[in-house]
């Protein structure tokens, strides 16, 4: 069973004047464990595909299945729930709650899909593996953007979830955090064997990975191992 | 010119977040609206007193006495209206009647007047629809107000008895225009003719009666000459004329419309208190903004006209609405004070304070909006270059502190609403001590509300691990940046206060009504008794009475020398020398309980020699000294007293002893006695019966009745007051909705990042309920203790009552509060759970 799986994906906005097709026609299926990087010029439709995986928006047809569940016709508050036990996320512009601290934002995925066991314990190790023991206590706004983005990564580990994406993830730091920010991720990644699906326009960074679907215009362009080429 | 630029720039802001504005515009015109509606119903009242004067004394001058007036003193005001018109003269007293069907008298206001003359304007409502003279043609006739007829259970042509005679029904008396003009009450009422009135045998020398002289003048008359000659013809007379309106009814209204227009200022201040929080929050999300038009070359002034111009349109968009509101308030008061102007004319709807409510809500609003605003000048364009928005917000908040513009601005406030405060009492003192008072207050509670929220703050993370999510989650929400905890909880706290002292105060006085008031004494009174021995025997000897009855004498006399000088002739104020024309001479035999003599000595119980005692408050006001010869005039008699004793009254001596004579002093003088018996309540209505078969002309009132009518009076008082702290409250509620719209965008976005993370809805909607609640229960908490607090010294200092913390309506105000907190919060965030996580996610 593959961890995730889309296949024949639309995704067309419309209002009174316009309508856009956003995504045409997307279909792949990631096995568990791969690691895969999403690129594309700006406006390609990168994040709403993975939006789309993450369940945080519906699709207009198609399916998506996560880790043997069918997502696409699950209510709301199904979809939190399953977020909450199978997906981790991280944005681009990280996102953390500015009212916890670094600890309670680490904390916050656990909490709230009810997650028991060692939470605490694990929000610690996780926030050490980041390099952030010291700095738990602190509000976003007293911590820069690589270490927010880095505290924002062991928020995405924190329930363990089989499956990780990431949107640019390091497209709001500078190149030495940037840096630091992807070979976490990437460590983090093999430590903890998730599927990893990063998104991002670098072609450097999406060299890490093991297979590279490109997108452009709301199509799937072409989707390589890396080393191989798959014919789209 | 800029100002169409900054117009420009202004209106686009505006349009662009309406949610947030509105609340502003409503907050404002909650305020504007209480004022303008109490004010405006003031003004209205008075101008209808003023337009209906004639028929409101149904006359176009009246002279009022409480004496009896001689026979001679009448002589003199017949030559008046003759010289000058025509005068009639309208009686009115108190009495207690029966049906003849029913045993059980109650007690009814009485007024004789002469059917020919009566009313020179106006116009009575009877049925049958005959001329007054023609239904009460004979001196055993009367008409009766329809709520007498339905408490007697009595219809047209029954019988009732009065002071011992029988009477017929006549008709019904279904209006009469001048019936608020001697001052008793509403309710039920029988009118009589002159002779009807004699028969009775009611009105004796020391009799509470009301005696009106009306005028009818020929127009060429000069007022000023009749009221000349009537102050000649009777010295002591309360004068009123059709120019003034009714003045003790207008009095009445003055004070109390002052009173509720500086309850409704409240509203008002805690509405631009709204304003100046969101401008400021919209200011705070506006710097970059601001910086940005800084760096491209903006000056500060410029700024500052943009958002001038935006608080005025709000200020106007509120204070409009406010004036709409304020009619309905205005409608409603009528309502609201019902039984009190039960019968008064429609009161129209008048626009006078319209306008000046419009400028007040902007003045307000303008006033509290200039700190944020002169905060501006202070935003550095070098903001631009910074990452994060919130770190420049906070560094710019504390920047503004420390400035002397901010000192200034309040100051700013401060004076403008004393200013406010002064105009609208139209009184100095009141004015400074009602803005005072309310600086005061809010000094006060914004002092509590910042502690308790460093407390909370504390507390929870101490405590943090410890607690679930939502709690957790919830609290720290009320830190987040831009969500104005300390405003919102003053509001709520502000509101809640008013409320709840009204309440806590209304309670406190029925409360001291009951337990020390004259339930102490007995629980049947007993009034206008002439014959003490006779009554006190039958009281004594009926059923159920226990005990012995205690009756005290008085009568009223002139005080007319000191030491052998005229009272004309002594060093007094004018009011002074005023209050000794009628005196009112006490009786007692012994010391009376409650008494306490600090010099001199007690006469022997069987002294039959005048002399007088006195309180150490007259001693004070008249200057007597031990020993001083006092002259009075009693019932046409001049006595010669020397003062015997100076004694200290109880406060809570039931008696208002002031002069003191022996009892047997006055013996064959028209005394008349009060007192009161201890009776089992089942037997109150035999004993009712009893004294009416006997001395039909003594009134009865049993402690339950008297009980009942105070709870009305201070219902009907608290009722008003609490009506308009509800606005203060509703000001605070809206200043919370406005706060969370002010934070949608960051709620938003974090509601998107919670569903990411995996939270449902009904979690999230946990976190938000917790931190309302906490907002909520906190304002309550707040305004409870305070109002708590206020009863107290009130009770104590004012009304020397005992005042117990009331940890029950603490408790209610809380919930109270919190579910109103919530209620708002929901509103002002609805439909942000409901975005999906991508939408607000994306683009970041
Ligand atoms: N709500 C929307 N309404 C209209 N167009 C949208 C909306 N959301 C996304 N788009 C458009 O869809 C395209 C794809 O957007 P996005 O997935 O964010 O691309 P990428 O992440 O690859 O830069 C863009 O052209 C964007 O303008
Ligand atoms: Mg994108």
């Amino acid at each position: 069973m593959p961890a995730i799986e889309v296949r024949q994906l639309f995704k067309t906005i419309e209002n009174s004047a316009s309508r856009v097709e956003i995504l045409r026609d997307v279909s792949f299926s990631v096995p568990r464990g791969q690691f895969l990087a999403i690129m594309g010029a700006s406006g390609s439709g990168k994040s709403t595909l993975l939006g789309l995986l993450a369940g945080l928006d519906t699709a207009t047809s198609g399916a998506i299945v996560l880790d043997g569940t069918d997502i696409t016709h699950l209510k709301e508050d199904a979809l939190a729930r399953l977020r909450g036990q199978k997906i981790g996320f991280v944005f681009q512009s990280y996102q953390l709650v500015p009212t916890l601290t670094a600890e309670e934002n680490v904390l916050l995925p656990a909490e709230l899909s009810g997650f028991n066991g060692q939470s605490r314990e694990r929000a610690h190790a996780l926030l050490e593996r980041v390099g952030l023991a010291d700095r738990m206590g602190h509000y976003p706004v007293q911590l820069s953007g690589g270490e927010q983005q880095r505290v924002a990564l062991a928020r995405a580990f924190m329930t363990r979830p089989p499956i990780l994406m990431a949107d640019e993830p390091t497209g709001n730091l500078d190149s030495a955090n940037g840096r630091h920010v992807l070979d976490l991720l990437v460590e983090l990644n093999r430590e903890e064997s998730t599927t990893l699906v990063l998104v991002t326009h670098d072609r450097k960074l999406a060299e890490h990975a093991d297979r590279i679907l490109t997108l452009g215009d709301g199509r799937v362009l072409s989707d390589e191992l890396v080393g191989r080429t798959v014919e789209a | 010119m800029f100002v169409r630029t900054a117009a420009k720039i202004a209106w686009r802001e505006l349009h662009a977040s309406p949610q947030k504005f509105t609340f502003v515009i409503l907050a404002v015109a909650v305020g504007v609206a209480a004022l303008s509606g109490v004010k405006g119903f003031g003004y209205a009242f008075r101008g209808m007193l003023l337009r209906n004067a004639r028929q409101l004394i149904a006359a176009d001058l009246q002279a009022q006495t409480w004496t009896d007036p001689t026979s001679k003193q009448l002589e003199k005001m017949a030559a008046v209206g003759e010289r000058y018109g025509a005068v009639t003269r309208v009686t009115e007293t108190v009495s207690m009647a029966a049906s003849t069907q029913g045993r059980f008298p109650q007690m009814v206001a009485v007024k004789g007047v002469d059917p020919n003359a009566y009313p020179y304007y106006g116009k009575l409502t009877l049925k049958p629809a005959q001329p007054l003279a023609e239904l009460l043609n004979e001196d055993s006739a009367i008409v009766v107000t329809p709520e007498l007829l339905l408490r007697f259970k009595v219809s047209p042509g029954d019988t009732m008895r009065l002071g011992g005679k029988e009477f017929h029904i006549a008709g019904i008396l279904e209006a009469e225009p001048d019936r608020l003009a001697s001052g008793f009450g509403p309710g039920m009422r029988v009118m009589m003719s002159r002779a009807g009135l004699e028969r009775t045998g009611l009105v004796q020398f020391g009799s509470r009666a009301a005696q009106r002289f009306l005028f009818k003048l020929r127009p060429d008359v000069d007022l000023e000459a009749v009221k000349r000659d009537v102050k000649s013809a009777i010295p002591r007379v309360f004068i009123s004329d059709y120019r003034e309106g009714s003045p003790v009814v207008g009095r009445v209204v003055d004070r109390t419309s002052t009173f509720l227009s500086l309850v409704s200022l409240i509203a008002l201040i805690v509405g631009s208190l709204g304003v100046a929080m969101a401008m400021y929050s919209h200011l705070q999300q506006r710097m970059d903004t601001i910086a940005v038009m800084k760096a491209v070359g903006a000056r500060a002034g410029q700024i500052m006209q943009i958002y001038l111009i935006q608080t005025l349109w709000l200020g106007l968009a509120g204070a409009g609405i406010g004036i709409a509101l304020g009619a309905a308030v205005q409608k409603s008061f009528p309502w609201l004070i019902r039984r009190v102007f039960a019968l008064l004319p429609d009161v129209p709807w008048d626009w006078s304070f319209s306008l000046q409510g419009m400028s007040l809500g902007v003045l307000a609003t303008l006033l509290f909006t200039v700190p944020p605003l002169l905060g501006i000048r202070s935003v550095r364009p070098n903001l631009v270059f910074r990452r994060n928005m919130d770190d420049a917000a906070q560094e710019s908040r504390r920047h503004w502190r420390d400035k002397l513009p901010a000192w200034l601005g309040a100051a700013a406030i401060v004076i403008g609403f004393c200013l406010v405060a002064i105009w609208l009492s139209g009184s100095w003192k009141m004015g400074l001590y009602f803005a005072g008072g309310l600086a005061a207050s809010i000094l006060l509670l914004t002092g509590v509300a910042a502690l308790l929220l460093r407390a909370i703050r504390a507390l929870v993370s101490a405590s943090r691990s410890s607690l679930p999510l939502a709690f957790r989650h919830g609290f720290a929400n009320l830190y987040r940046p831009g969500n104005q905890a300390r405003s919102v909880l003053v509001a709520l706290g502000i509101g809640v206060m008013f409320t709840l002292t009204t309440y806590l105060l209304q309670r406190t006085v029925l409360r001291q009504v009951e337990s020390e008031g004259p339930g102490r004494e007995g629980n049947l009174f007993m009034l206008d008794i002439r014959k003490a021995d006779e009554v006190s025997r039958l009281v004594e000897s009926q059923p159920g009475v226990t005990g012995k009855v205690q009756l005290v004498g008085y009568i009223v006399s002139r005080m007319l020398e000191q030491n052998g000088v005229p009272i004309e002739r002594l060093a007094l104020s004018k009011a002074r020398k005023d209050e000794l024309q009628t005196v009112r001479i006490t009786s007692a035999k012994s010391l009376p309980d409650g008494l306490e003599v600090r010099e001199g000595a007690w006469w022997r119980a069987e002294s039959a020699r005048p002399q007088l005692a006195v309180s150490e408050r007259a001693q004070r006001d008249f200057h007597l000294r031990l020993g001083d010869r006092v002259v009075f005039q009693i019932a046409g008699r001049r006595i010669e007293a020397p003062l015997v004793a100076v004694f200290r009254r109880d406060q809570r001596a039931p008696v208002r002893f002031e002069l003191v004579f022996p009892l047997n002093a006055l013996e064959g003088m028209p005394v008349v006695y009060y007192g009161a018996a201890h009776v089992d309540p089942p037997h109150i209505p035999a004993v009712e019966a009893a004294i009416f078969e006997n001395f039909p002309t003594v009134t009865v009132m049993n402690l339950a009745d008297v009980l009942t009518r105070i709870q009305e009076a201070v219902d009907q008082v608290a009722l008003v007051v609490r009506f308009l702290a509800l606005f203060a409250i509703a000001a605070g509620v809206i200043i919370l909705c406005s706060s969370v719209a002010g934070t949608r965008y960051r709620r938003i976005r974090e509601v998107a990042v919670l569903k990411t993370l995996g939270g449902t809805r009904r979690r999230i909607k946990s976190i938000f309920s917790v931190e309302f609640s906490i907002l909520g229960a906190v304002g309550g908490l707040v305004g409870a203790v305070l109002a708590n607090v206020f009863t107290r010294i009130v009770a104590e200092k004012f009304m020397e009552a005992g005042f117990e913390f009331d940890w029950g309506a603490l408790f209610l105000a809380m919930a109270g509060t919190a579910l109103l907190a919530n209620l708002a919060g929901w509103l002002a965030s609805g439909g942000i759970l409901n975005q999906r996580p991508l939408e607000v996610l994306r683009g970041e």
